[in-house]
């Protein structure tokens, strides 16, 4: 008996000194799947041990530069989702082979301060000229996954129903038939760019500038292995996909410019394919304001959109139907600085792009 | 510190048990004791002195009235009553200033301004050590300890520092002297740290985002307050449990034997079992320590009453300085009156199944008290699980979450009666199943010291909800 506690003992002893031993392995700069900076090593301090600052950064740290923390956080999510049967992991669940996140109910304090924030904006750049105003939402996979599979949804229709009575002057253009579950990426929660072909036509069609619409892409693939932002948050080991963008002579041809930058470039960014987050292949990402110019429209149509990152694909397959389209995020440009930077001319469509996520989370929206 | 923090399991432990190994048998006390410190530290640099001038205190009067004592003199009980004034003075102004302060604003209308001072992690736990060795010193239970590092050692021991459980000094005189560990009790000290990881982490901490879940609801329905109840008691009782665990494993590595705390208490068949079952070192404490001083059951049935509500009112304030923890007590006293005049006679007659869930009744209700922000908010969501405010039986979030939790409350059910301890103890006595568990016990524990290491390196909640007592 005595013997077999000692190799108990042992084996247990073992194990956890192992795992101790391994947390003086070197530190990690950063994180890939979870597209993040790990925790460094806080400084030590007199002050920083007096008020708390060190001991809480620490423990942060051993978090973060934990050895094998990928696969530890596989066993977690297994753990929680197969064999505790939770719903969910970290807000995340998987319905169909699609990882999808928890969002409800609606946030009505958000889209208050959305409507506030877009309604400024279209009275002090947009409120005396002759702009037509429309409004689109880009539902998240919540709307077509999670009443569907018993999961807490928020309620669309009053989400969409509070956005478009808070904004009277805008025409609405509904978006959610030409979308579907499999519209979206497994592993990220945006939408592939050639499943919004129906939605850009929808767009088109609602601003009335679909003449120019061809709607006729070709497909190409621009990464093989796309592993999106759920990938990393859920740590289940899931397959890649590709991430495949649509192009044709008319976008070939556009030129964008980008306003912090003053960089021109194409509609997609090659150089992003291998960043954090290839889905900044579409227009480079997410920037304060950028234009996109198509030198094979001459109507002299412009199209100012206000947008988020679902508007990264999106947008590139409008080109088609505009001279020039202006992309505006809020995110990183404030509303009462817009005004200097906007040239609108009198025949200008403006489209507040906005996907149900980011509305129900409004805060950042300068 | 928290035990289930990687800081904890993967630095501070080994480092400590390395050292302690390596340490001559004569600077063992003093190595813990140095340890003890930085644990304490890591949560509360500033309080780590009012700690060390409690002790220093606790030492000169046990010095005192050990030596009055040997005199015979009447000057013992004067440095007892200095002694215990001293030791629930301090707690006294940490914990209850604030509480003393807003009553007394509240019943006189008064704008006297609160102190807001912090509470100082675990001194409810060590003024209540601290207490118990004056007077048994004072009661020639103990002898007074000369040597400053054995007392500092025992009252800051960071195994049971911060949430018990409530170990007596008599419960590890002879330890602090003398000790040996012993592969069998490391071993063991091991297996019982783990177990008890599992149940902070696993499950009190996938209680505890039940209860935050079903909080979130707001309104809710009937169901939904339902949940909520028993998640937080099988988050209470995991998360304590689990601690205790904890430090009585920690404590048998380094050679200590703690008392137990829980013993099964969901499987009782009344309210007076429960609490022979339940935080068992804060009972008997309270038992010792005030109850048989007030004269116990040796005195009229009117002052019996008296004296079980003054110890039932401490106990409630003991948790918490806020009303709710007084009526939780209280609701407590009720019940053992009235078990211990009438119903106890009906529950004899009756199935224990019955009687469990009388007793399940009563704590889960009594613990919505306990977990209530205020009187109002306890009533409102006692209120919710019988229907009042016209709710809903049940609604879809309701059902979602138990779907989701269904597993682990059932493994919280079952874990917390003795089944698996008695189906192991079984399996272990026949020939084969002894050679299974051989290999299966420490390929289990490594499991479950993994997922545990999994879940907190993902980050999970993770709070102890006895660290505010």
């Amino acid at each position: 008996m005595k013997k077999s506690i000692l190799i108990s003992l042992v084996a247990v002893i073992s194990v956890w000194t192992a795992l101790a031993l391994c947390t003086f392995l070197p530190d990690k700069a950063s994180y890939d799947a979870e597209r993040r900076t790990l925790a460094q090593l806080p400084k030590l301090t007199a002050t920083s041990v007096l008020n708390g600052s060190f001991m809480s950064a620490f423990e942060t740290y051993t978090q973060d530069q934990f050895p094998l923390r990928d696969a530890f956080r596989s066993v977690k999510s297994f753990v929680a989702l197969k064999l505790l049967r939770q719903n969910d992991n970290n807000g995340l669940y998987m319905v169909d082979g699609q990882i999808a996140k928890l969002d409800y109910p609606v946030n009505m304090d958000s889209l208050t301060y959305a409507l506030a924030r877009l309604n400024g904006v279209y009275q002090s750049c947009f409120a005396d000229t002759n702009a037509k105003l429309y409004l689109a939402i880009v539902p998240d996979k919540g709307y077509y996954l999670a009443e569907a599979n018993g999961y807490p949804a928020m309620d669309y229709d009053e989400l969409i129903g509070t956005m478009c009575r808070g904004l009277p002057n805008a025409r609405y253009i509904d978006l959610t038939d030409t979308l579907s579950k499999d519209s979206f990426y497994r592993t990220d929660p945006h939408c592939k760019q050639e499943s919004f072909v129906e939605s850009a036509r929808a767009l088109a069609v609602g601003m009335g500038a679909d003449e120019d619409f061809s709607g006729e892409f070709e497909r190409m693939t621009a990464l093989t292995t796309f592993y999106g932002a759920y990938y990393g948050q859920l740590a289940l080991p899931i397959a890649a996909e590709k991430l495949d963008y649509l192009t044709n002579a008319a976008l070939d041809q556009c030129v964008t410019w980008n306003l912090e930058t003053d960089v021109t470039g194409g509609l997609y960014d090659f150089d992003k394919l291998y960043s954090k987050d290839p889905y900044e292949f579409f227009l480079s990402g997410s920037a304060a304001f950028k234009t996109i110019e198509n030198p094979s429209n001459d109507s002299g149509r412009e199209l100012v959109v206000f947008r988020d990152s679902y508007g990264s694909s999106l947008v590139p397959l409008m080109a088609e139907c505009y001279s020039k389209i202006t992309v505006i995020d809020l995110r990183y440009i404030s509303s009462t600085v817009l005004q200097s930077y906007l040239e609108t001319t009198d025949n200008v469509d403006v489209l507040f792009l906005y996907s149900a996520l980011l509305l129900n989370y409004s805060f950042s929206l300068k | 510190m928290l035990f289930s923090g990687i800081p904890f399991l993967y630095y501070f432990l080994p480092l400590t048990i390395a050292l302690y190994l390596v340490t001559p048998k004569k600077l063992k006390n003093a190595l813990l004791l140095v340890m003890s410190l930085v644990f304490y530290a890591w949560g509360e640099p500033k309080y780590v002195l009012l700690m060390a001038v409690s002790i220093l205190m606790c030492y000169v009067f046990g010095l005192a009235i050990g030596r009055a004592r040997e005199k015979g003199g009447r000057r013992a009980k004067l440095w007892l009553v200095l002694s215990c004034t001293v030791s629930v003075g301090l707690l006294a102004y940490f914990k209850y200033a604030d509480f003393f302060l807003s009553s007394f604003n509240s019943v006189t209308g008064l704008d006297v301004p609160l102190l807001k001072i912090a509470l100082p992690i675990g001194i409810s736990f060590y003024t209540f050590q601290m207490l118990s060795y004056t007077i048994d010193v004072y009661r020639g239970k103990a002898q007074a300890q000369r040597n400053i590092v054995s007392l500092a050692a025992y009252v800051a021991l960071f195994p049971q520092l911060i949430a018990g459980p409530i170990v007596r000094y008599t419960d590890i005189e002879r330890e602090l002297r003398d000790r040996r560990t012993t592969v069998e009790g490391a071993y063991l000290g091991a297996r019982r740290f783990i177990i008890g990881l599992g149940k902070k982490v696993l499950l009190a901490n996938t209680f505890g985002a039940l209860t935050a879940a079903c909080l979130d609801q707001g309104v809710g329905s009937v169901v939904t307050w339902w949940t909520y109840a028993m998640a937080f008691v099988l988050q209470v009782y995991f998360d304590f449990s689990g601690y205790s665990d904890m430090a009585i494993g920690l404590g048998r590595i380094f050679g200590f034997s703690f008392p137990e705390n829980f013993n099964y208490p969901f499987i009782s068949t009344g309210i007076t079992e429960f609490w022979r079952r339940w935080h068992m070192t804060l009972g008997s404490w309270f038992r010792d320590y005030i109850y048989i001083p007030l004269g116990g059951n040796r005195c009229s049935k009117l002052k019996q009453l008296r004296n079980i509500l003054i110890v039932w009112a401490l106990t409630g304030l003991w948790h918490g300085a806020a009303w709710n923890f007084v009526v939780w007590g209280l609701i407590f006293a009720v019940m053992l009156v009235v078990e211990k005049y009438w119903l106890s006679s009906v529950l004899k007659r009756l199935p224990a199944a019955v009687c469990r869930v009388y007793v399940m009744l009563i704590v889960i209700l009594s613990f919505v008290v306990f977990n209530a922000e205020s009187l109002t908010a306890a009533f409102t969501q006692i209120g919710g699980m019988f229907g009042a405010g016209h709710i809903p039986f049940v609604n879809s979030l309701a059902l979602y979450e138990l779907r989701g939790y269904a597993v682990p409350l059932v493994i919280g059910a079952v874990g917390s009666t003795p089944a698996v301890k008695l189906l192991v103890e079984r399996v272990k006595r026949g020939r084969v199943g002894a050679k299974i568990m051989l290999v299966a016990e420490p390929v289990a524990l490594i499991a479950l010291l993994v997922v545990c290491t999994a879940y907190l390196v993902d980050g999970s909640f993770n709070p102890f909800l006895y660290f505010r007592f």
